[in-house]
């Protein structure tokens, strides 16, 4: 890896952190929603930098972030490492069938964020598979609602970066 | 960017993956509750294990595992907790569905409510 790109990782890392803090202070009707706009930099890092890229941010991300939060090892902090590593792994996934943009690519990343973090709900917390069921529907609604916003963020800032290298190559 | 460039950055298996996720999951948030028995029962569980069976309809408070877990009028709440982040408590009442407090492994499941037996849903369900 070029050392121009390590600062680059770097950059997005730390972008992706504030997206993590930043999402907590906005106010939302059910206190365990979270818009999840870390994943437009996670997403952007896998459509720009390939897999390993990705998942060396969204680990720095989950790290840092629940250190700086105080739940280092803790369930938030399970729940989103495992939500984080389904997402890239998904998203990374979908990238290889190449028929999805990056709308459908926020989707499945947003789907399976909230499935893995189910699933460890269920396997390291609480097997109680009726509570499960009745909480997943919506959480996975409200998770495609989040999808389809983080989506598009993607798509304005990949274009506009479009644009960006445009301008610089034209002129 | 106008809608028609957003539109036109999406491609076919986009838009079939989100009217194929709405559907499932907007379908499931109603068909879901309706499928699991009801009867406005409340089971509180710690650690995995079912410690109470209660009714919507019986006023009490219990203590568990560092929760206040009070029932009335038909509605159940944590009114208080030791735990840090105090989701449970910040749920308020509800009448359908769960309160989950991960830090103290303690689940409310409440079975519906037995005078809307094909009650609406609401934001905690």
């Amino acid at each position: 890896m070029q050392q121009r790109d390590k600062y680059r990782l770097a950059l997005l890392a730390a972008c992706a952190l504030a997206l993590h803090g930043f999402e907590r202070l906005i106010p939302t009707p059910i206190p365990w929603l979270r818009f999840g706009f870390a994943n437009i930099i996670t997403l952007i890092t896998l459509i720009l930098y390939g897999f390993n890229a990705a998942l060396t941010i969204t680990l720095i991300r989950v790290i840092i972030g629940s250190m700086l939060m105080g739940t280092f090892l803790g369930p938030p902090f399970i729940m989103s490492t495992v939500g984080g590593l389904f997402s890239v792994a998904a998203m990374w996934a979908a990238l290889q069938v190449r028929v999805f943009g990056p709308l459908g690519l926020s989707l499945t990343g947003a789907l399976f964020h909230n499935l893995g973090q189910l699933l460890a709900v269920y396997v390291v917390f609480i097997q109680n598979l009726r509570s499960i069921l009745i909480l997943a529907p919506v959480i996975l609604f409200v998770g495609t609602l989040t999808g389809v916003l983080n989506g598009l963020a993607v798509i304005f800032i990949m274009e506009h970066l479009k644009k960006m290298s445009d301008n610089v190559q034209n002129t | 960017m106008t809608i028609a460039e957003i539109i036109r950055v999406t491609t076919l298996f986009d838009r079939i993956l989100l009217v194929v996720l709405l559907v499932i999951t907007g379908a499931s948030i109603v068909l879901v509750p309706l499928y699991l028995p009801r009867g406005g029962q409340i089971m509180i569980e710690a650690n995995n294990k079912l410690l109470y069976k209660l009714q919507l309809s019986d006023d009490k408070t219990i203590e568990i595992n560092g929760l206040t877990v009070e029932i009335k009028a038909g509605k159940v709440r944590v009114a208080d907790s030791d735990c840090p982040g105090k989701v449970c408590v910040k749920q308020g009442w509800i009448d359908s569905g769960a309160i989950i407090c991960l830090p103290n492994r303690v689940v409310i499941t409440v079975d519906g409510t037995p005078t809307a037996p094909k009650g609406g849903v609401d934001a905690t369900t």
